[in-house]
């Protein structure tokens, strides 16, 4: 009997009326993403960047190749020279392409000197496959500061 | 008269997929109909095919691990658990009891993750569209937890072999009792607008029957195993990573139906959620990586290593030859088993329940093709 | 067309050796002559530290009453990291299920089905099985070799598991299964030239007639 009434009278219906009335009135959860910027965790793995020594300005990356090693994809290509005089491999190109990039993290892991980092940039999108790849300068200087790139939060 | 035309036919046939929302990815459902009735269906898979495991043959067994991330893309802590399993069983490895922790804490979020996705895109399949915006935000919480600790939120590279990649951040042991201690609450919640409600009841009742023997005979597991009242459960029936330690039940259902299913992943999350206040409340210290070689080359060897992920029985079948390269890397597919039931679930219904049927099968298309 | 489009299988030893060889130490052992020699990984076994090795099951009630019931059709049972392995005769491999599945073993769950391929061996593919009884909770693996062209009796009578599953050894493998009710490719397109999980198969092949056909692709030259 009771559960006729129930049926008849859709008290269930109504019970989840009122649930969704309860939240029209609360606090709202979704982000506004474009128009406000997305605070990301500190480990997350983002666009890469090439680390250089805060104080001297030179690269960290000892050009081993490691990297390069631990890369799924083997989407990083390391170039150097080794100076003739201290016997030291100097970098000369780092190349990143981030169109085949998983995002693993395996790279940065490897890395002795933290010279290869992901950063929390995310916004990569591009209009060409050519500029996904990116070369050292591009990596040295970070994501959101290159030429013409537009940062979409304002 | 003339011949037969179209107009003519009693027997219909059309195609459901690949572009369909409610398909959940790309699945191509061939049906054939009379008039609104299914008689028969063929699902045409492979939309997604990328060849994961002709990959893993390529790579060495650290780099396997992020590739399977993108198969189950909804559970990638899952997908990652059932492999580093596989290989530090290979190569005897011992893993910290406090990775260990983690590792069941974090599959257990990602179980939660993954039901309330389900629950969202099921019950929007059938019509609900609020439970589908409050299953978001919960799962936003636990997406960013898995932000904070593992640098990704669905791609996440959870695990490593022999442990973890990193620590847990500080204050991520608060955000995590937060979430589990609000969430029974949010899980009424779901019930409240579904459970009772008519016509949820009217739509997920008596569809898709399917006995327990016939499940077993299809091979499915996970919830549709157990939806049918058989209690196979991994992490019960042959316990993997430590969670024979753990205090959970596994609900079974009694009619083997789309309801019952349902129920039985609402009840799955509330005892994920107990699994991991047990967790949190045994986290011992600790290092967080054991002893691993820096080149992992197991022995001539083969290994299967089964847990159960939210959709059921995933494995990984290992072959090592001895070389730093898998010689076969075997994933078994538990959507994959699972989809195969729906030709026989679906004849007889109507098209409509076609949708509530492969919304209950949990289909991830991206772990069916692989 | 390039070399790129041959059909694998057809020619396997112009293919350039990959990193690794195509034909590892074969674990399960293929055919009946090889049973009996000795594994020979088992041999070259750094002594520092005991690794994990196939053994031999001795004690084992499942292997006694299948080698009393099958004398010719049970090759070996070993067992690796506590998980048995019985290497079975292809002839008799559905005799062999069909009495695992209806007998008192009751492995009514099949969990797993797919293949491996030890290219180099005449008989080069390991027909691969998980069956779980769920009485008995027991997990076991039934392997049998096939040569590339042998027909594998089909298992979809037994346990309907496994009709996508051997769509799919089918697809990747290419191996023909007997009896099986609609063998046909799963995941990649019907009208795909070769069978990619194969060893000679390279992973940057493709089937570019395919290719160029349906997507209208061409190849860059490198």
């Amino acid at each position: 009997m009771i559960g006729f009434l129930r049926r008849i009278l859709l008290i269930d219906i109504f019970k989840g009326l009122a649930l969704t009335l309860r939240y029209t009135y609360s606090k709202v959860y979704t982000e506004q993403y474009p128009r406000e910027k997305v605070k990301l965790a500190e480990r997350y793995r983002g666009a890469p960047r090439l680390n250089n020594d805060p104080e001297t300005g030179e690269t960290l990356c000892i050009s081993c190749d490691l990297c390069a090693e631990a890369c799924p994809e083997d989407l990083i290509v390391v170039s150097s020279v080794r100076d003739p005089e201290s016997r030291k491999k100097v970098l000369t190109e780092y190349t990143f392409d981030t169109s085949r990039c998983l995002f693993c993290g395996l790279c940065q892991e490897v890395c002795p000197t933290n010279a290869i980092e992901l950063t929390q940039d995310f916004e990569l999108a591009t209009y060409d496959r050519k500029s996904m790849l990116w070369n050292r300068a591009r990596l040295e200087k970070g994501w959101d500061r290159i030429e013409g790139h537009k940062v979409y939060h304002k | 008269m003339d011949e037969p035309t179209i107009l003519d036919a009693q027997e219909l046939e059309i195609n459901m997929g690949p572009q369909h929302p409610a398909t959940h990815g790309v699945l191509r459902v061939k049906l054939k109909l009379d008039g609104e009735r299914v008689l028969d269906a063929d699902c045409v898979i492979g939309y997604l095919h990328r060849g994961v495991e002709k990959i893993s043959e390529n790579r060495t067994y650290t780099k396997c691990l992020p590739y399977y991330d993108r198969t189950d893309y909804i559970a990638a802590v899952s997908n990652a658990l059932g492999y580093v399993l596989g290989v530090e069983k290979l190569m005897e490895i011992e893993v910290p009891e406090r990775a260990v922790t983690v590792r069941i804490m974090m599959t257990e979020f990602n179980r939660i993750a993954s039901h309330l996705l389900w629950l969202a895109t099921h019950a929007l399949d059938i019509g609900a569209l609020t439970v589908f915006l409050y299953c978001f935000r919960e799962r936003e919480e636990i997406l960013k937890l898995f932000e904070n600790l593992f640098g990704a939120r669905l791609t996440t590279h959870a695990f490593r072999i022999g442990g973890l990649w990193m620590d847990l951040p500080p204050g991520f042991e608060e955000a995590a009792r937060k979430f589990i201690d609000e969430f029974p609450a949010r899980v009424d919640e779901y019930e409240q607008l579904l459970t009772n409600n008519r016509i949820w009841i009217d739509r997920t009742k008596g569809i898709g029957v399917i006995s327990g023997e016939e499940a077993i005979d299809y091979g499915l597991s996970g919830p549709p195993l157990r939806g049918s009242g058989v209690p196979y459960d991994l992490r019960r029936s042959r316990p993997y990573g430590g969670y024979d330690q753990y205090e959970f039940d596994v609900p079974v259902g009694l009619n083997g139906d789309t309801y019952d299913r349902y129920l039985i992943r609402m009840e799955e999350m509330r005892q994920s959620r107990r699994i991991i206040q047990q967790t949190l409340d045994r986290l011992p210290g600790g290092p967080i990586r054991g002893k691993v070689p820096r080149i992992i080359k197991p022995p001539v060897g083969e290994y299967y290593s089964g847990i159960e992920g939210p959709r059921g029985e995933l494995g990984y079948y290992i072959v090592s030859d001895g070389s730093a390269f898998p010689f076969r890397v075997r994933i078994r597919p538990p959507t994959f088993i699972n989809l195969q039931a729906l030709k026989r679930l679906v004849k007889g219904h109507l098209v409509a329940d076609v949708i509530a049927i492969i919304g209950t099968l949990d289909v991830v298309l991206g772990e069916i093709d692989r | 067309m390039s070399e790129e489009n041959k059909p694998p299988g057809a020619a396997p030893e112009d293919q350039p050796e990959q990193k690794k060889s195509g034909a590892p130490a074969a674990p399960a052992g293929g055919g009946e002559a090889k049973a009996a020699q000795p594994k020979p990984p088992a041999a070259k076994k750094p002594p520092a530290k005991k690794l994990p090795s196939y053994e031999e099951l001795t004690d084992d009630p499942l292997l006694k009453d299948l080698r009393g019931r099958f004398p010719n059709g049970i090759v070996s049972g070993q067992s690796f990291l506590g998980q048995p392995i019985y290497t079975t005769a292809l002839e008799l491999l559905g005799d062999v299920m069909l009495y695992l599945r209806g007998s008192e073993w009751a492995f009514d769950y099949l969990v797993d089905l797919t293949c491996l391929d030890y290219l180099g061996d005449p008989k080069r593919l390991c027909m691969v099985y998980h069956l779980y009884s769920h009485k008995s909770g027991r997990l076991i693996r039934i392997k049998a070799r096939a040569a590339a062209d042998e027909m594998v009796p089909s298992m979809s009578t037994i346990w309907r598991t496994a009709d996508w599953l051997e769509r799919e050894a089918f697809d990747m493998y290419g191996v023909e299964f007997s009896g099986h009710p609609d063998l046909r490719r799963i995941l990649l397109p019907e009208d795909w030239v070769g069978y990619p999980l194969r060893k000679d198969y390279d992973i940057k092949l493709q089937d570019q007639a395919w290719i160029r056909k349906h997507l209208r692709i061409r190849k860059v030259p490198e």
